[in-house]
């Protein structure tokens, strides 16, 4: 295929060897989407550097041909981040994958971005050590994406999301600049970079580095599974549990549709048929007074309409009812070929309210709707199949999923809980920022890629689309009975 | 959906079944970490995601089935089916990848030796593979010349074979209390035929009595490795006879048999005979499985006197990810007195024997090896257990490639060495 390629393939061949770039077609297959399917681009090839200096090559082998590059983990995210648009060159960090050191005194490691997540906690756990953010693709995702999209997971509840647990990077900038940040550069001071390449979802340039927290092993935990007949009454259940009791570690909501997927996947835990809602919530720390704060939990639940409830009695039995949660997402296989997920984030009072909306928004247009999420952050993941091959579909729920987010921006909410904006977020923004607001974020990503090579047309909206965004954020029910905004 | 039903000219045909698989798959992204080639290579083409992406494209024709980086990708796959146990959503992948191999296979040959076609003619005919794999272990050197690597993996010195030494019926030893047929395949019973027939002497003194059906034959499973579904159908034709009417469990050591005998039912799908597969498939049984209940420590005359044994356990992928018989080997292993049973770290990921792909992959087959290897020296284990003709001979390649005395035992093999009773554990040599 050596004949066909440009000047830039022949260069990126020289950088990382011929053995690590890929441009055939059928190649290039698995590189034209992540895990969002609406969103595919052919790239011009898919490169797989093997170190730092390798990655700063290429990234500046790109800039100088003006080409974009997209950075790729393991292309498990859900908002189109790691999609390349048509000729674009796709960077895969899967060979940067070593954990570089374990500090075990001062609970650290340092770790390339290809590493998987579950890999880490996995190394560090004969310390007695883990690291807490738990992306439910964790077994899969890698620590360099959960940085690209600051992931969080059913614990950020208690113990954040990514950012709150990176402690410097290293990062290859757009003119293939190397920096050091936070514990990784040479002393502390000026701006917070860390806090700004977390979350920047490639757009300002490609983390090779990355400094992480470690925590203990929290001495103890409890879990437990409550089973409602009605959302609303779980709903209910997560407000009055995160307002008056102690805080779970976790709280996960799946309503009958979500269960009555994942039960057909690989991990069933045999919900009862009558159940139209599960909570599953845990809490963890010392051993001393835990049961209290499940039992606390518990009692409201109670009083919220709970129909049974259950404690973990192994830690086998809590290990599968978290695969059953965790593996909720991918499961949808089993109801249609492909879903979309909206990643909308509302105050826990609101739950209810948004909750029956985006119900009533997905029948109004007869789409299989699914609630599998993390309740007790608010950050809900409404679930909507479809089937890629009927051509409209993917649109028309990206379509519905725009005004489910309208309705959390209403409630007060915003339109990205953990999934990052990528390509399918981008004009949302304008639901609540304004042009200036904007503006001001677009500045600073302009001082760090003026060429705009890295990751282009990701995260920020498109110039001029405010005006018709807002009025449809402000009327969410006429965006879809009006047949579409555009 | 519709295109499917009628593929563009050209394209890749896939059963109505496999086709299914592709609308199963969500690319969620779960199964990347769980395959071997994908963790050696790092490329996407190589993991199991991506192969449905190559095969989903060269279904709807946008690929062409004569494009060389399809057949790629798709021959540097195991089969070994991590990505199935990874599966949320229940993607039958072995099924897809069997069926797009067959239907590549059908329009050009995959890149299999020749020397490698020929030998799997030979596998449905077990006394011409005997008379190879004795040829090969006396004239070492002709062997190298027609198969490569396969030299490298046989096994030193003569080997017995069940299908020689084993009677038809092999009565109990006590109070009889029940009756299994044996299925003793063709590699398995040429290369390393006294696992056979130290299962079948486990059986007996468990009690049970063991029947040899002489006409059974090769399984199929290194055909369908290779796209060969045509013949693989014709293979389990004549077991499903062989076996027909006893009524009795078919009892397998072979982790790669068992898989495909338990699938025979898919093979006949679509044909009134399908029943008749499937009722064959449901007594299909593999060895640990059915003597995992009754193994517990005062179920075997052990041997109190054997020395103490630390021990190690690889999953072969055909038993795990493919028939998802995990716990009872292990349940076994704990049981056997004396013996310290310690845990393989990523015991079920594959070795990279994968039926022929250690002579079609050699690089790639090698590079998944030494990682297996590593994992085995990590648990100072004295002995690896394993239950499958091609892991067990790839493991003793690696291990001794490395230099290191761990044994590779099958598990019955490893019974019989930890209970009294010699004549009747060695009956067979």
């Amino acid at each position: 295929m050596g004949d066909a390629s440009g000047p830039l393939v022949q260069q990126l061949c020289a950088i990382v060897g011929p053995a690590h770039v890929l441009q055939g077609h059928a190649e290039l297959l698995p590189y034209m989407t992540d895990a969002n399917r609406a969103f595919r681009g052919t790239p011009l090839c898919a490169v797989a550097p093997g170190s730092a200096a390798e990655v700063a090559a290429v990234v500046s082998a790109c800039r100088a041909a003006g080409v974009g590059f997209v950075p790729r983990g393991a292309g498990t995210g859900l908002s189109g981040g790691a999609t390349p648009g048509d000729g674009e060159v796709v960077i895969s960090l899967a060979r940067l994958r070593r954990i570089v050191s374990v500090s075990e005194r001062s609970r650290m490691a340092v770790v390339e971005p290809g590493g998987i997540n579950t890999h880490l906690s996995r190394f560090v756990a004969p310390l007695g050590l883990y690291y807490a953010p738990d992306p439910s693709s964790q077994s899969a995702c890698t620590i360099g994406g959960n940085v690209a999209e600051n992931s969080g997971g059913a614990h950020c509840l208690k113990y954040g999301v990514t950012t709150n647990h990176v402690l410097g990077l290293e990062v290859v900038l757009p003119d293939g600049a190397i920096v050091r940040t936070g514990v990784l550069g040479p002393r502390c001071g000026g701006y917070d970079l860390t806090g700004l390449f977390c979350g920047s979802e490639g757009t300002l340039g490609i983390v090779t580095q990355i400094a992480v927290r470690l925590l203990r092993r929290p001495e103890a935990v409890r879990t437990a599974l409550a089973l409602f007949r009605s959302v609303e009454d779980a709903a209910r259940a997560v407000e009055e549990v995160t307002t008056s009791a102690a805080v779970p570690a976790a709280m996960e909501l799946m309503d009958a549709h979500a269960i009555s997927a994942v039960e057909k996947g690989t991990y069933p835990v045999g919900f009862p048929d009558w159940v139209g809602a599960s909570l599953l919530i845990e809490f963890d720390g010392l051993a001393v007074g835990l049961d209290d704060h499940v039992q606390a939990a518990l009692d409201v639940c109670q009083r919220c309409g709970v129909v049974e409830a259950r404690s973990a009695q192994t830690p086998e039995e809590r290990g599968r009812w978290w695969n059953n949660r965790k593996a909720a997402f991918a499961a949808m296989g089993r109801v249609a070929p492909a879903y979309y997920v909206a990643d909308g984030v509302i105050p826990r009072t609101a739950l209810r309210q948004v909750l029956d909306q985006a119900r009533r928004i997905a029948d109004q247009e007869g789409l299989w709707l699914a609630n599998v999420f993390h309740a007790g952050d608010g950050n809900l993941h409404p679930l909507l199949a479809y089937d890629p091959a009927q051509s409209g579909q993917a649109e028309a729920v990206m379509e519905v999923g725009s005004a489910i987010l309208a309705a959390c921006v209403y409630a007060g909410g915003a339109v990205s809980g953990e999934h990052g904006i990528g390509l399918e977020k981008r004009d949302e923004l304008y639901y609540y920022f304004d042009e200036e607001d904007i503006a001001a974020q677009r500045r600073v990503h302009d001082a760090l890629d003026p060429a705009d090579t890295a990751n282009p047309h990701k995260l920020l909206p498109r110039p001029g689309r405010c005006v018709e965004v807002r009025r449809a954020a402000w009327d969410p029910r006429a965006t879809v009975a009006g047949g579409g905004r555009s | 959906m519709a295109d499917r039903a009628s593929p563009p000219a050209g394209a890749l045909r896939l059963s109505e079944s496999a086709a299914r698989q592709l609308d199963v798959c969500v690319h969620c992204g779960f199964c990347l970490p769980a395959c071997p080639t994908f963790a050696v290579l790092g490329q996407e083409p190589d993991s199991p995601r991506g192969r449905i992406d190559l095969i989903r494209a060269a279904a709807e024709g946008e690929v062409s089935v004569a494009d060389p980086d399809l057949r790629l990708h798709l021959e540097r796959c195991l089969d070994c089916r991590a990505c199935e146990s990874a599966c949320p959503s229940g993607v039958r992948y072995g099924e897809l990848y069997e069926g797009a191999v067959a239907s590549l296979a059908s329009s050009a040959p995959l890149g299999a030796p020749a020397a490698l076609r020929v030998g799997l003619h030979a596998v449905g005919h077990p006394g011409l593979l005997r008379w190879a794999a004795r040829v090969g272990r006396r004239r070492g050197r002709l062997v190298r010349r027609l198969t490569g690597s396969l030299d490298a993996l046989l096994p030193a010195g003569e080997q017995p074979s069940a299908r020689e030494r084993l009677p038809v019926v092999l009565p109990a030893v006590g109070t009889k209390r029940a009756e299994v047929d044996l299925f003793v395949g063709c590699v398995q019973d040429a290369v390393l035929g006294r696992d056979n027939l130290a299962m079948a002497a486990v059986l007996s003194l468990l009690g049970v009595e063991v029947h040899f059906e002489r006409r059974q034959t090769c399984c199929g499973a290194l055909h369908l490795h290779v796209g060969g579904t045509a013949q693989a159908a014709r293979l389990a034709r004549r077991n499903i006879a062989a076996f027909a009417g006893t009524g009795r469990s078919v009892v397998v050591h072979g982790a790669g048999c068992g898989a495909v005998l338990k699938d025979y039912g898919r093979f006949f799908a679509e044909e009134a005979f399908a029943a008749e597969a499937a009722s064959f498939a449901k007594r299909v049984v593999d060895f640990s499985e059915w003597i995992g209940p009754l193994v517990a420590r005062d179920a075997l005359p052990w041997n109190s006197d054997a020395p103490p044994l630390r021990v190690t356990y690889h999953d072969p992928c055909h038993l795990a990810h493919a028939q998802s018989v995990r716990e009872q080997p292990r349940h076994v292993l704990r049981s056997i007195p004396g013996v310290e049973y310690v845990e393989l770290p990523d015991a079920d990921s594959c070795c990279g024997s994968a039926g022929v792909y250690n002579i079609t992959q050699p690089e790639l087959s090698a590079a998944i090896l030494e990682r297996k290897v590593a994992n085995i020296l990590q648990t100072d284990a004295e002995v690896v257990v394993t239950s499958n003709p091609g892991c067990a001979l790839q493991l003793r390649k690696g291990l001794d490639q490395a230099g290191r005395a761990v044994r590779v035992l099958s598990l019955a093999e490893l019974l019989t060495q930890r209970v009294r009773s010699p004549e009747v554990a060695k009956s067979g040599g």
